[in-house]
């Protein structure tokens, strides 16, 4: 599918570029300002927990430059289209955004980007631009949340047992610091 | 009870600002601490919660934690103490900038810092479930502390209400309802006060299937707190409430079941009682459940013995009458400097008069 897909940009009413996947919007294009209002709402409990953010998904990129503009946290934006991914970097270049191309068959689990951040990151999905990425972002959401049973398997934890915070850490850090220390008392 | 040792940390340095770390899963707390002092919570709830929270990445509780440490360590603080004693706080206090520390602490980098402190010692050798201390735990803070006990004895009052509690934090250490309504309608019945029986939102359901509604209140701990202030006396397990009885100088009576361990736990004042069944098992393991086949501790403690020893606070000329009894009396004291507790040995339960013929109190 992702061989057959067209990619462009549109300007809407309001002059805002919406990129379309095969003449689809990838974000809301009569009011993407709105759109991206009412995603930072839907995200704002997560958004808050204060935690390096990804998002899954770049669309007209209106709900990154909010999230830029009102946290102070490290974003990194993953899309599935490289002729997005190009386009957003020279929109963003003032910004430390971090984008990111995961292609449609490529697992957040090796790719060399991403599996650092496996289990540290919150990932986002920004749905409307999905399209039909949509399953792929879902399942690298997962991923990236470090909560899947492709997770615990590389790990080389049970993926049987509960995802126990104290069980990833005590196998995941030779060395537990005083952070660490804390939270296995507290958790346990 | 830890603002007994913010009572003497004050006396001893009158100037003093206070900041308190309390752990978030007790916002209500911040209701009895003086409006003066500063609260800082620590996230143990939120951690907990955020842990089993799918939706976020498994290491999230670790960033938020990273993040509410700097916060901590933007504030340097002359005297921490750790008045806590447990895993947790000895790891935080090693991330509290202070010039001087005192307590259980980790040392930053490997180790438990030593304990110096031959008092600190002391709490950590004799402080544990089943272990038996001669010191209350808040002498023993006093001592590690290094500041002297401010003691509030009871104070004199008109109020003609005695405040009943019946349920504690722990399953083991309560009463039955049936005891306490045989004890409020003992009370009614053959003393001159009003029996009311207190308790949080939460335990309001189940007051009401035994209490009648006019004889109870539902309180938050500020409206608790003056509650007690304004009343003749207050009974209940071994809970919050007989600390603050023994703040605001309100007579106590401590029904001390399960695992409650009065010699450590005691209202910390002069002139509270406390009646403790002499069952072999008491006290009981803190974090486990009773492991006999009936609760024994609170069979060995029928409501008799609490009528009996309040005959003898608040009603003239009633002797106690106890023969091989399966539960000890105790009245609390000061003796150089440190609690004791003294058994009421039916000997020494005779009444004493004051000045215009009342009896005031057993000796």
């Amino acid at each position: 599918m992702a061989t057959n897909r067209t990619f462009d940009l549109r300007a809407n009413p309001q002059g805002y570029l919406i990129p379309h996947e095969n003449g689809a919007a990838l974000s809301c294009a009569i009011d993407p300002e709105k759109q991206a209002r009412q995603w930072m709402d839907k995200n704002k409990h997560y958004i808050q927990l204060g935690l390096p953010v990804t998002v899954l998904g770049i669309g007209a990129g209106l709900h990154l430059q909010k999230l830029h503009q009102l946290t102070l946290l490290p974003i990194t934006a993953v899309d599935t289209r490289p002729g997005l991914i190009s386009w957003a970097r020279k929109i963003f270049k003032q910004t430390e955004i971090n984008f990111v191309l995961l292609e449609e068959k490529q697992s957040v689990l090796t790719h060399p980007l991403l599996t650092g951040e496996i289990g540290r990151t919150l990932p986002l999905i920004f749905e409307p631009a999905a399209g039909n990425s949509l399953e792929h972002f879902r399942t690298s959401a997962e991923n990236l949340r470090g909560r899947s049973d492709e997770v615990w398997t590389m790990k080389n934890l049970d993926p049987a047992k509960p995802r126990h915070w104290r069980e990833w850490a005590v196998t995941y850090h030779d060395v537990l610091h005083i952070e660490q220390k804390i939270l296995k008392e507290v958790l346990s | 009870m830890h603002r007994q040792i913010r009572n003497g940390l004050k006396a001893k340095y009158p100037t003093a600002k206070f900041t308190w770390m309390v752990n978030d899963n007790l916002p209500s707390v911040v209701e009895l601490i003086d409006p003066n002092d500063e609260v800082q919570f620590f996230p143990r709830k939120s951690l907990q919660d955020i842990a089993l929270l799918k939706t976020v990445p498994i290491t999230a509780p670790e960033g938020i934690l990273r993040e509410w440490i700097s916060i901590l360590q933007d504030s340097t603080f002359d005297l921490a103490i750790n008045l806590s004693h447990d895993k947790v706080s000895g790891y935080l206090m090693s991330l509290v900038n202070a010039e001087k520390k005192t307590g259980l602490q980790w040392d930053g980098i490997s180790q438990w810092a030593p304990m110096e402190n031959s008092w600190l010692r002391y709490l950590n050798d004799h402080m544990q479930s089943g272990s038996i201390s001669q010191y209350h735990y808040c002498d023993l803070l006093l001592q590690i502390a290094e500041v002297p006990a401010v003691i509030q004895n009871i104070r004199e009052t008109k109020s003609d209400v005695i405040l009943l509690q019946p349920f504690t934090s722990d399953q083991k250490k309560n009463w039955s309802l049936e005891n306490w309504r045989l004890l409020q309608l003992w009370i009614e019945e053959n003393t001159s006060y009003e029996a009311i029986v207190v308790g949080a939102p939460f335990e309001e359901a189940q007051l009401k299937k035994v209490f009648p509604a006019a004889a109870i209140k539902i309180l938050g701990l500020a409206e608790l707190q003056n509650e007690v202030k304004n009343s003749k006396m207050v009974i209940s397990g071994d809970t919050a409430i007989i600390h603050l009885a023994a703040l605001v100088g309100t007579q106590s009576l401590t029904l001390s079941l399960g695992s409650s361990d009065f010699r450590k736990t005691s209202a910390f004042g002069p002139g509270h009682f406390v009646l403790s069944p002499n069952t072999k098992c008491k006290p009981c393991h803190h974090s486990k459940a009773c492991t006999q086949t009936s609760h024994l501790c609170e069979e060995d403690l029928p409501p008799e013995y609490a009528q009996n020893l309040l005959d003898h606070l608040l009603n003239d000329h009633h002797p106690l009458k106890w023969k091989k009894a399966p539960v000890s009396a105790f009245r609390t004291g000061f003796r150089n400097g440190f609690l004791y507790l003294e058994e009421l040995s039916e000997s020494k339960l005779t009444m004493e008069k004051d000045n215009e013929g009342r009896s005031s109190s057993l000796l």
